[in-house]
């Protein structure tokens, strides 16, 4: 045991105060289920390991007491290793600055497992705390025929074990009332041994540690037991004067007392929890008999049938988030537009209804366009890893990202990437090791996703000639395969790039738990849908609307009032000499034309002017470089960029009008601008670089720095630039024909 | 004021207050440095806030 007898200055419950309950475990445990059954909060569940990242609380009422729960992220060790086990000890030894110290600790324990979830529980319950023990999955442990006695657990822990059934709010209120009743009262200290040598270098560590530092004793010796013990060193605290040079001396003496210091905090939990564990099964024990989830297994996770069969369901959700995502996308689209077009109705032209009109309300429609494939593509992720099949899939694609410094989990980031980079960076958070989680972070913009798939379809039809090839493959349904074969060579290449220099380190050892397969409940599947989508509509979404305002004044300014006077005069002229159908088209006409001239004076087209110098080695010219700028807040403005520079009214990628427009471009000396060359190089300068201010929002987000969208940006920008410059400097020497 | 002035200021205002977010964001500005407002500003960083709360234990 660590603890002696000063335990924190909990007090009992009185009805006017708000009782704070943390509720801790290992992941995977049912914990956020439990949580949701307490506090009828909507939050998300899934029983893939590692899910539960962030801060969650909600509140209920018993008995006349009001009590908030806090529900931690899932940790396998009070000795943290990565930033979500240092939340989760931090804010139960009162150090997180936000957070108030918790009144009590509610433990998840998955009976299924109770020799791994012990470890951590008799390291929290060490604390000092209050705490009750919710036994969890005692149904799952009875059908592989190792049912837990929670009586004879409560005797060995000295709290009160509760058994739960959170789907079923079983339990749940006897877990209420011994939360009231525990609160106040000190847990027995639990009989395991750390060695008497151990503990007294931990004492002397604590006493040292709280001249410099005055805290409460059971803080005090948290931290002396993770600067004695853990090797890794991770504690600022070590910096403290002399501690450093006194945790060596300790160590040294232990060492020359031939006591196993490095472990002797699992050797001595271990061992007492085997002995609880022998006691509470031994009553009931059968012979244990493989699962149903064991025998699923033997197929699914099997490295030539799993893979099969993970490919398989790859391609059904991929299809499905295309064809289902589309409608709603155009729904979304049309009701921009309608918007817009209500706006500008009741609104006196100026400049305040254009911002309305281009910038905000395209702006929202510009974020709001990317929520149908982000709740499908979450929809798929949460079912997977509620059914527990995501775990399978990470197991069997393990082995083949290896080779590119990544694991299994970071497959299906990369997968999603091909719908959007968005919502496929937000799925990096089940990656737990923090390099290849930026790896993949890195890597994911350069998947092809769909917003390029507009550009691919403009080029491909204005400049690559339908020649037929083999097998009824045309040179453009080539070039359309290749687009997406070679970005997902770059984005493995790019993610090995990155794990062999800037995220070099030992490749981490891919544990993962496989979890019971279970049938996902739709409540918590929805639940956790809504919130993605609301965290990107809150929080990328506001970057990306502010980007787009910006965009738009760009491209809107210096605003030329005597242009509006000069296209008004020939909007009247057409209206006195024209009528029907002639009168419309001229009309476009006439709007076109104004667009683009006013486009070409904005500070956005003067911009598109001044870096043409340094577009030309690439083979494009200024107005190619005022298309580039503005996809730079999304790729997919390409496309609409060039119909008003070439000043052909509405269009989109089928568009004949653009596409004739762009075929017969040309420069002053004559020679054409637009070439299968510079349509292949758009194509790879499109995959390439990072043109999607969602991303960038969404990356700085999940980093939590701007360090890291800063590093993406400028890695993407070089690439496309250097790569696009020697496509076609080399390609007009090889292919002349092309050029 | 004419309306056409009107929305030349409403604009630039609008405007002005998008490129203040960005430039908040860019900055790493926190909405409330006292405690962290649990966003990704740069202020939140955990460690900070584990020395502030250790500063605030030696306080008392």
């Amino acid at each position: 045991m660590l603890t002696s007898h000063d335990q924190p200055g909990s007090k009992p419950a009185t009805e006017t105060q708000t009782i704070r309950v943390a509720l801790v475990g290992n992941p995977n445990t049912g914990k956020t289920t439990l949580f949701n059954a307490l506090t009828g909060l909507k939050q998300k569940v899934a029983n893939y390991p590692g899910v539960t990242v962030e801060r969650k609380s909600g509140q209920f009422s018993f008995e006349g007491h009001s009590i908030e729960v806090i529900d931690l992220p899932g940790a396998y060790s009070l000795r943290p290793t990565n930033d979500v086990e240092r939340i989760t000890r931090d804010v139960l030894l009162g150090l997180m600055g936000s957070e108030k110290p918790v009144d009590i600790v509610v433990v998840c324990l998955d009976a299924g497992n109770l020799e791994r979830n012990l470890y951590f529980a008799t390291q929290v319950l060490d604390l000092g705390l209050p705490g009750v023990v919710a036994l969890t999955m005692n149904d799952e442990a009875a059908s592989m025929g190792q049912p837990v006695d929670p009586v004879i657990l409560e005797q060995h822990l000295g709290r009160p074990v509760v058994e739960t059934v959170a789907p079923t709010y079983k339990g749940v209120t006897e877990l209420k009332r011994s939360i009231l009743q525990a609160v106040g009262r000190e847990g027995e200290d639990l009989p395991w041994s750390i060695g008497e040598k151990v503990l007294h270098a931990i004492e002397h560590l604590a006493v040292e540690i709280g001249r410099h530092k005055p805290m409460e004793r059971r803080i005090l010796r948290q931290i002396a037991v993770e600067l004695l013990l853990d090797r890794r060193g991770t504690n600022r605290m070590i910096d403290l004067p002399g501690i450093r040079e006194l945790v060596g001396k300790l160590r040294a003496e232990l060492e020359w007392a031939g006591v196993k210091w490095v472990e002797s905090e699992s050797l001595g939990r271990y061992a007492w929890i085997r002995s609880v564990i022998e006691s509470t099964r031994s009553a009931s024990e059968e012979k244990f008999k493989p699962s149903r989830s064991d025998r699923v297994d033997r197929v699914l996770t099997h490295p030539v049938f799993g893979l099969g069969i993970f490919l398989l369901v790859m391609a059904v959700v991929f299809q499905s988030i295309y064809t289902w995502a589309g409608p709603f996308m155009d729904m979304i689209d049309g009701l921009t537009a309608a918007a817009a077009t209500a706006v500008a109705g009741s609104m006196s032209p100026g400049p305040l209804r254009d911002l309305l009109t281009d910038g905000i309300i395209s702006g929202v429609g510009a974020v709001l366009i990317f929520l149908p494939q982000i709740l499908l593509l979450f929809l798929f992720i949460v079912l997977m890893e509620d059914s527990g099949y995501l775990a399978r899939a990470a197991f069997v694609m393990n082995r083949h990202m290896r080779r590119f410094g990544l694991t299994g989990h970071a497959f299906i980031p990369m997968l999603s990437g091909f719908a959007c980079a968005i919502p496929a960076i937000m799925s990096t958070r089940n990656i737990s090791d923090p390099r290849t989680r930026l790896a993949t972070i890195m890597a994911v913009p350069l998947t092809s996703c769909s917003a390029r798939l507009p550009v691919y379809a403009l080029m491909i039809g204005a400049l690559i000639p339908a020649t037929p090839l083999f097998a009824g493959f045309t040179a453009q349904g080539f070039v359309l395969l290749g687009a997406y074969v070679f970005s997902i060579c770059a984005a493995l290449l790019v993610a090995r790039t990155f794990r062999m220099t800037v995220l070099k380190g030992r490749q981490q050892p891919f544990i993962i738990e496989l979890p019971p397969y279970r049938i996902p409940s739709w409540k918590t599947v929805l639940n956790s849908v809504w919130e993605r989508g609301r965290m990107f509509v809150t929080q990328a979404g506001t970057i990306i609307l502010a980007i787009n305002i910006i965009l738009w004044f760009i491209a809107y300014f210096p605003h030329d009032n005597s242009l509006q006077a000069k296209y008004d005069a020939q909007r009247s002229a057409a209206e006195s000499m024209l009528s029907g159908e002639q009168l419309e088209l001229r009309m476009e006409e006439i709007d076109s034309l104004q667009s683009g001239e006013m486009l070409r004076g904005s500070i956005a087209g003067k911009l598109g002017q001044a870096i043409e110098p340094v577009i030309r080695p690439l083979g494009f010219d200024w107005k190619i470089g005022i298309g580039l700028l503005a996809s730079f807040a999304a790729r997919e403005v390409f496309v609409s960029t060039m119909a008003i520079v070439y000043n052909v009214g509405e269009a989109d990628e089928t568009s004949v009008s653009l596409m004739d427009a762009m075929r017969n471009e040309k420069h002053a000396s004559g020679e054409r601008v637009y070439s299968p060359l510079v349509a292949l190089n758009i194509i790879i300068f499109f995959i390439l670089a990072c043109q999607c201010m969602g991303t960038v929002a969404v990356v700085k987000r999940e980093t939590n720095s701007w360090k890291w969208p800063a590093v993406m940006v400028g890695y993407m920008t070089l690439l496309a630039y250097v790569s696009c410059m020697l496509f076609y400097q080399i390609g007009i020497r090889i292919w002349p024909g092309l050029a | 004021m004419s309306e056409l002035t009107i929305q030349w200021v409403i604009t630039i205002l609008i405007v002005g207050l998008a490129a203040f977010q960005l430039l908040r964001q860019l900055l790493g500005l926190c909405r409330k440095p006292e405690t962290g407002c649990g966003s990704a500003c740069r202020s939140c960083n955990t460690q900070e806030l584990l020395d502030k709360r250790l500063a605030s234990l030696d306080d008392h």
